[in-house]
């Protein structure tokens, strides 16, 4: 009733990897998943696995298509020796950049809101921003962003670009300008590791100038709410028994869902902390949540290797 | 039993196992719990110097020594996206990588690539990583020969260590043991159990294993030459069991201590008084005999400064009248526990009286226990280190390391003083209250420790049962406790040391004796007195405290006394017994003794620099924890003892018409309870013959008796 489709182990893939990487292409016809030093790419239908892109990461981590392109950004490394963005041209499939130069696997990447900025986090306690070239689809770096003490593990930009935010094993949240790469402001209040981000999307009236509101996720099984461009902590959602490492807006902004260690998907009112719904996904730890861009499906990966899709509309 | 080698039930990773299998052959996999963790556990990987440290190390942490086997696993698997192992090529794995140094890895290398353990990980991994039967863990250890008695030094025996699972089967753990020597001097003890002896004397070694302990005594007696006859007469249980112990151990005990050695010792013990000069005379003056000695021991049992000293010990023990504490509530409390001393209450009614007290705090005195800390896990740690000589604090965060309280125990204990609240001057019992396990955050209900969950009534007063439990006769803990308390404070040290460590790897010294004592006081209604009197009446108690022949070695089996420093308030009280100068305290008449004082509070620079106890925190050692320069500086030149040099006795002494020679006497009786040596008068009266200023001259022996060891030591 729910349009549950559980894509399980395939018999050509007999060891399973966690599901740490999760992505709906742009015209939502395909969602990218890990595999095992490649991609998997899946039916948006039924999550069964049609085919795949070689991508010799030993781990990979994160992945996220640029908005209204064709960059398909990847991340990963070898844990403890180095880390790597590869960038594929997702109409050929091929791999069009590498950007490299970290010393531990890189954790998690974003685009902004117009694709020009990628940004890059890292296991090696650093993140970056790089910016494409105008004549081209190579990026280059403009900032390091240096400043956590412990593996920054999520970073997003605020749809206005301004502000390019970072999580932490740290427990912090910080702040940076985007013009600069300064480091604008910290955030201290959670008591574990950050593990998610996610700006709420804006709405199509809205101007991209008005304060954001920012969800992070942490191992201090809470959810909290930030104002990230003002310094303000919003909300603390506090259903959550156990840590939680996956975040996603609704397409609409009106709600957010997150999930963790609970192999629960739970689905929060964006203005309140009113528990809308929620539902048992896996029976292990749930580390990535995707919205297709129409807003209508859902997608969470385990570390069993399961991918999950949920058709939102059945909710309603 | 028969022993079979750690296993595995595969599940659903069969396809993964039928890799395994063509890698490593038919041999089943390891359970995470008990075949992995201990791997780990043994390489050091989770030791507190390395990712059991509290915060862990280079961002992974794993709990200290495997305390806390889902959590350790969810870490290796499950954390940070499951960075730490890679199923699909394990020898990846960034686990084996580290720990064989193919990384960097600053706790050097851990799990050589060619050997057992790196490979029984490897094989963990490409199983797919399992954590195994969750209901399959260790029950307890067995260590072989548990008692090792070496007829001499410069040997070398193994020890053997098996597991009991909780399928009821038994595994040879013995290479997987984590062992340490409690003194590296006498037994060393390596990786594998081979225990190298090369001194004499006892010793344990501690063993660990998946969260459980065990221990090995370890025995060589101090010579080669048998000790043939019997120590000395044995008619008590002290007597038999520290005779039988000094004869195993080949020693021979010192002799009897002379009349005034003993009376002085005793009275210091007794009543924190010297003996007064008529006793001094009278006693040394009469027939020595054990009916004499006798004698004195029940007079001081029956004596007002008895009352008084031992007061005091019971509120250092307590904690009475720390920086918590008003002075009207701290005066009530001190009262009542001089009362409890003074009608010789069982000690068993005491500590009831204290656990279950509640209302003002200056009319229900006892309740003033519950003032010493606000939150409930303090208390239970008070209670726990004052009542049964057990120290649980390190299991409010993780198990504890040598002993086998885990987080749950503590929580469950600190439960029973979950709803004690200190409201203004007075302890309420509320409805409510809990105390929470700090990782799930749910309430946890209370359990003794080591005990069962008891059935109670949930509305009535938690401590009611807390204190039943405690006091029981079947608790071992809190007769031992005790009893070894008072030993300490007669013997100079405890059967078991520290005296608030009570466990299994921390055994007594003579286990049988403790047991014994024990029980005899549970037995005989736990009569404070009683067991004072078993103690100082043995002869191990009153052989001199002059080492001889090998016994020189020995400071643990009692062959001689041990010299006890005397307490803060002992010190101060004999030299103003000595000197007739008494101290004089604000607040309190003239004649006030410092043992008298009523919490710790009373201002006395004297007292400060001699250590006395703050009652801030536990004063188990019973000497003078101030030391140090400060203390000698003042002892040497301070007001202490040179402002009264010119008074009291020696002006008395010189205004009597006697001879220099009773007056050098007299004060060597008074200070040290014994007639100066031939080679001391020789000393001291030609000195004194030969001053200008005989006052003077007085003065200087008096000083320098006051500053000698033998009067500062009860001995």
């Amino acid at each position: 009733m729910f349009g549950l489709v559980n894509s399980n182990l395939t018999a050509a893939e007999p060891i399973a990897v966690p599901i740490t990487a999760l992505a709906f292409s742009p015209d939502g016809s395909a969602l990218i998943s890990n595999g095992s030093r490649r991609l998997d790419v899946r039916s948006v239908h039924d999550g069964s696995v049609n085919s795949h892109v070689a991508c010799d990461l030993p781990k990979i981590t994160a992945a996220a298509f640029q908005p209204h392109g064709d960059i398909l950004a990847v991340a990963g490394g070898e844990p403890s020796v180095r880390g790597e963005v590869r960038l594929f041209d997702w109409r050929t499939q091929k791999v069009s950049q590498r950007l490299t130069n970290q010393d531990d696997v890189a954790t998690s990447v974003a685009f902004n809101r117009s694709g020009t900025l990628l940004g890059v986090a890292s296991a090696d306690h650093s993140a970056s921003v790089w910016r494409m070239a105008t004549d081209s689809a190579n990026f280059t770096r403009i900032f390091t962003l240096a400043g956590h003490a412990g593996p920054v593990l999520a970073i997003a930009f605020s749809p206005a670009d301004r502000t390019v935010v970072t999580a932490s094993a740290d427990r912090s949240i910080k702040v940076w300008s985007t013009e600069d790469g300064r480091l604008l402001r910290t955030f201290n209040h959670h008591l574990e590791s950050v593990n998610a981000l996610a700006f709420r999307p804006l709405a199509a009236a809205e101007d991209p100038a008005s304060p954001r509101a920012c969800a992070s996720a942490s191992d201090d099984r809470t959810v909290r709410i930030w104002q990230p461009e003002i310094g303000r902590m919003v909300r603390i959602i506090r259903q959550h028994r156990a840590p939680a490492f996956a975040l996603v807006y609704a397409a609409d902004g009106r709600s957010v869902f997150s999930a963790g260690k609970e192999g629960r998907i739970r689905r929060f009112d964006a203005d309140s902390d009113t528990l809308l719904t929620e539902w048992s996904a896996s029976t292990d730890w749930i580390y990535a949540l995707a919205l297709s861009p129409d807003g209508m499906k859902l997608a969470s990966g385990d570390w069993s290797g399961t991918v999950l899709l949920r058709d939102l509309t059945m909710d309603k | 039993m028969k022993l079979r080698a750690p296993r595995f039930r595969p599940g659903v990773f069969a396809v993964a196992c039928l890799w395994a299998n063509a890698l490593f052959g038919d041999e089943q996999a390891l359970p995470f719990r008990t075949g992995i963790l201990p791997l780990l556990t043994k390489a050091g990987c989770n030791a507190g110097a390395c990712h059991g440290a509290a915060t862990g190390q280079g961002g992974f942490k794993l709990s200290l020594f495997g305390y806390d086997p889902t959590e350790d696993y969810e870490r290796i698997t499950r954390e940070l996206g499951g960075r730490r192992i890679d199923r699909a090529a394990p020898t990846e794995s960034l686990l084996l990588r580290k720990a064989s140094r193919q990384l960097t890895h600053e706790g050097g290398r851990r799990l050589p690539r060619d050997g057992d353990a790196y490979e029984k990980v490897q094989r963990w991994i490409v199983e797919g990583a399992p954590f195994g039967p969750k209901d399959l863990w260790v029950t307890a250890i067995t260590v072989s020969p548990a008692e090792n008695f070496l007829p001499t030094t410069n040997t070398t025996f193994s020890l053997h260590v098996t597991a009991q699972l909780s399928d009821g089967s038994r595994e040879d753990v013995t290479s997987l043991a984590l062992y340490s020597s409690s003194n590296d001097a006498l037994a060393e003890v390596g990786k594998q159990g081979d225990v190298h002896v090369s001194g004499r004397g006892v010793t344990s070694v501690m063993v660990r294993y998946s969260g459980q302990v065990g221990v090995a005594r370890v025995m060589v007696p101090f010579s080669d030459e048998l000790v043939r006859e019997d120590p000395f007469p044995a008619d008590n249980i002290i007597d038999q069991h520290i005779g039988a112990e000094l004869k195993r151990l080949r020693l021979r005990p010192s002799p009897l201590s002379r009349d005034g050695e003993f009376l002085r010792r005793v009275h210091l013990d007794l009543t924190g008084r010297l003996p007064s000069l008529d006793t001094a005379r009278a006693f040394l003056g009469g027939p020595s005999s054990p009916a004499a000695r006798r004698q004195v021991i029940d007079d001081l049992l029956a004596s007002s400064e008895f009352v008084d000293v031992w007061t005091l010990r019971l509120a250092e023990l307590l904690l009475i009248g720390g920086k918590r504490a008003s002075d009207d509530a701290t005066r009530a409390y001190h009262s009542w526990v001089r009362e409890q001393v003074a009608r010789n209450a069982p000690y068993d009614e005491i500590v009831r009286a204290i656990l279950t007290a509640s209302g003002p705090l200056t009319t229900a005195a006892p309740a003033n226990f519950f003032t010493i800390a606000n939150d409930p896990r303090d208390l239970a740690e008070h209670a726990s280190r004052i009542f049964l000589g057990t120290q649980i604090a390190c299991a409010r965060c993780h198990a504890h390391p040598a002993d086998r309280w885990t987080q749950e125990d503590y929580h469950r204990f600190a439960a029973y003083f979950a709803r004690v609240s200190h409201e203004g001057d007075t302890i309420k019992i509320n409805a409510r209250g809990e105390v929470d396990h700090p990782k799930t955050g749910a309430p946890v209900s209370p359990r003794p420790l080591g005990g069962s969950t008891i059935s109670r009534d949930p509305g009535a007063d938690r401590r009611i049962e807390l204190a039943a439990w405690m006091t029981d006769a079947s608790n071992p803990l809190f007769a031992q406790t005790i009893v070894n308390r008072v030993w300490k404070l007669l013997m100079g040290r405890g059967l078991v040391e520290p005296v608030d460590d009570l466990r299994p790897t921390n055994p007594a010294t003579h286990p049988a004796l403790i047991a014994g004592l024990a029980g005899d006081f549970a037995t005989h209604g736990y009569d404070l007195r009683r067991l004072i009197r078993s103690i100082v009446t043995s002869r191990t108690y009153q052989i001199t405290s002059r080492s001889e022949g090998l016994n020189r070695l020995d400071d643990h089996f009692f062959s001689h006394a041990y010299l006890k420093e005397m307490p803060a308030a002992t010190f101060l009280d004999a030299v103003a017994q000595v000197t007739g100068i008494p101290e004089v305290f604000d607040g309190y008449p003239e004649g006030t003794r410092a043992v008298q004082l009523i919490g710790a509070r009373t201002p006395s620079y004297a007292l400060d620099v001699l250590g006395r106890c703050s009652r801030d925190g536990p004063c188990d050692g019973g000497g003078r924890p101030g030391g140090g320069l400060a203390q000698a500086l003042h002892l040497i030149n301070g007001g202490t003892l040179n402002a009264r040099l010119g008074g009291g006795i020696v002006a008395e002494l010189l205004a009597r018409d006697s001879p220099d020679r009773a007056r050098i006497e007299e004060l060597y009786l008074r200070a040290l309870t014994r007639r100066p040596a031939p080679d001391e008068f020789a000393e001291w009266e030609p000195r004194l013959a030969a001053a200008a200023r005989k006052s003077e001259a007085v003065e200087d022996l008096l000083w320098t008796l006051l500053n000698s060891r033998e009067f500062a030591f009860n001995h």
